[in-house]
């Protein structure tokens, strides 16, 4: 019994341990960015080896979540805090069964990363993800260039697209996007002109080599707030970002509804068959998904095919049925419970955000949100949304007590 | 002044989702479901390599109906193995499947249409069709022929060296 109590006592100050939960946290993305290289294709074993990573930081975070959950059931409760945590426990048991259903656990662990990262400073979040991802998009398009993995190509009409050792182009753009995201919410935009030539001149890379025009000009976008940040330009336009603030702030929930009215608005054709050119066929794809598998409470199974270069040959015959939207990812593969429960916490947590003017976080929740709309933004492994989330809704928890203790 | 702001919005924003979702509602059950549905939700399952032989014949086009006739069948399979046969029309730009009402049939004529391009038309007796759609569910654009067959052992998609213009 004592000995028991030893390993329990032992594995609570493990879990308490920042650093080992962000190592953690390393390996599980390099468990999850490891299969979306060619590293599986060339060296089977290295799979098994990525798989047993992800398994790793699945175990972890569930751990963390139970030991962080039982510290929550200790207070007395007023009625916003159980029903914040009835929230949690809805999303958090939907997530469980879609496992079931979508047969597979990452998302219920992003999840859970997500509520456990919140704990952490948001700083000490941004500052791990940034580097770590700095480090990936160097690290992988430097194994392709040495030879060591293969440096797969599709086309988009004329135009060739390199993909740097990752299974599909869009993906190192997306690192790339999020590293740049964070580092300049890091720094507030006071980023020296060296720094912005070097973003600038990155983007311009990866945008001729892979192609992505979204993440090219949301990067063009840092540069320009940066400049305008030292112009004092910022200050000038004040009530002009506040505005476009305040807008994001009540019609954040729009957005993913809006995404979905979009892609049912493809059967109308005329103007939607032009927007969804523009949009590289992400209409049609979807809405093509929609027909066929349908919309569940905890999501359904499917297997989703992209234009990557290892795919090819079933997507030149049946197309492409990669759902590329962040939100509409959410409400397809992972199910319409999560997603309605997802939206209003989303909702909550950015509107305190928006009362307590917490500007940056704002900025990073606006730009994930955008993204969503017509990329995996919040559902990829790069996203910070759920800790963002996890991070409001622990401060309208507190609040709720410190106002209750006064 | 921010409360008001705060409250004029957010019940703008309320009444916007609602709308919305009231619109997506119907639009979602309305969804029309003539579009492909395999009874798989994966294609690796399909046979992407396999030879065939492909006859397309009598094929007319008025205002309201397209309609073809043909034979289709795998060289390594009798036709007689064949358990479903569907053809579709598939969207160039957009890859979206246009499910065609397909009629299987055994089609006594295959001489008269094969005799001159395949060797021993008569195998192909049995893996006759005739497949229709109706002009008003395809909107304008270039369509490639695709046909979906299923048989014991394999399944395979082809897309066939046919196109129309709409």
């Amino acid at each position: 019994m004592n000995k028991l109590n030893h390993l329990k006592q032992n594995l609570l100050v493990i879990l308490a341990n920042e650093r080992i939960t962000f190592l953690i946290f390393i390996l599980y993305y390099i468990g999850r960015i490891g299969a979306y290289t060619t590293f599986g294709t060339q060296w089977p074993i290295t799979d098994k080896g990525f798989q047993l990573l992800r398994m790793l930081g699945a175990v972890y975070f569930a751990l963390q979540t139970i030991r962080l959950g039982m510290g929550y059931l200790k207070d007395k409760h007023s009625l916003k805090q159980i029903m914040i945590m009835v929230g949690f426990l809805i999303l958090a048991v939907s997530m469980g069964i879609n496992v079931f259903v979508y047969g597979s656990y990452l998302y219920l662990t992003d999840l859970l990363i997500g509520f456990t990262l919140s704990h952490i400073s948001l700083r000490k979040n941004l500052k791990v993800r940034c580097y770590l991802f700095f480090g990936v998009c160097i690290f992988i398009p430097l194994l392709c260039a040495l030879g060591i993995l293969t440096n797969l190509m599709t086309l988009r009409g004329e135009t060739m697209r390199y993909a740097l050792g990752f299974d599909y182009t869009t993906r190192i753009s997306g690192i790339f996007g999020f590293a740049t995201l964070y580092y300049c919410c890091l720094k507030r935009f006071d980023l020296r002109f060296e720094e912005v030539f070097m973003l600038v001149f990155s983007s311009l890379l990866i945008n001729l080599l892979t192609d992505t025009r979204t993440y090219f000009f949301l990067e063009l976008g840092f540069a320009l707030l940066a400049i305008m940040k030292h112009y004092h330009l910022i200050d000038r336009f004040k009530k002009v970002f506040l505005a476009i603030e305040t807008l994001f702030v009540h019609f954040m929930p729009l957005a993913s509804i809006m995404t979905l009215l979009l892609t049912l608005c493809y059967r109308y054709g005329g103007i939607f068959v032009k927007i969804d050119k523009v949009l590289s066929s992400r209409l049609s794809q979807v809405y093509a998904d929609l027909i066929n598998y349908g919309l569940y409470p905890f999501g359904v199974k499917f297997s989703m095919y992209g234009n990557g270069g290892s795919q090819v040959n079933i997507t030149n015959l049946f197309g492409s049925n990669y759902v590329d939207a962040g939100f509409l990812q959410l409400l397809i593969l992972i199910g319409f419970v999560p997603f309605i429960i997802t939206i209003i916490m989303m909702y909550f947590s950015i509107f305190h955000f928006y009362q307590k003017k917490m500007h940056y976080e704002l900025f990073i929740s606006f730009i994930i949100v955008f993204l969503s709309m017509f990329s995996a933004g919040m559902m990829s492994a790069e996203s910070v949304m759920y800790i963002l989330m996890f991070y409001g809704l622990r401060e309208i928890y507190n609040a709720n007590r410190r106002v209750q203790s006064e | 002044m921010n409360n008001k702001l705060n409250y004029i919005l957010r019940t703008l924003m309320v009444i916007i989702l609602t709308v919305c979702l009231v619109v997506i509602a119907r639009m979602y059950k309305s969804l029309p479901h003539d579009n492909y549905v395999f009874d798989s939700k994966t294609y690796d399952e399909f046979d992407l390599n396999q030879l065939n032989h492909f006859a397309f014949e009598d094929y007319t086009v008025t205002d309201q109906k397209i309609t073809c006739r043909g034979w289709f069948a795998l060289d390594n399979a009798k036709a007689s193995e064949c358990k479903e046969m569907q053809v579709f029309l598939v969207s160039k730009n957009t890859h979206m499947f246009y499910k065609m009402n397909t009629i299987r049939q055994n089609r006594k004529d295959v001489d008269t249409y094969l005799r001159k391009r395949i060797v021993n038309p008569q195998e192909y007796l049995e893996s006759g069709f005739t497949a229709s759609i109706s002009r008003s569910k395809l909107p304008a654009g270039v369509y490639d022929y695709y046909i979906y067959y299923r048989a014991d052992s394999v399944k395979v998609m082809t897309k066939l060296p046919y196109r129309i213009l709409i």
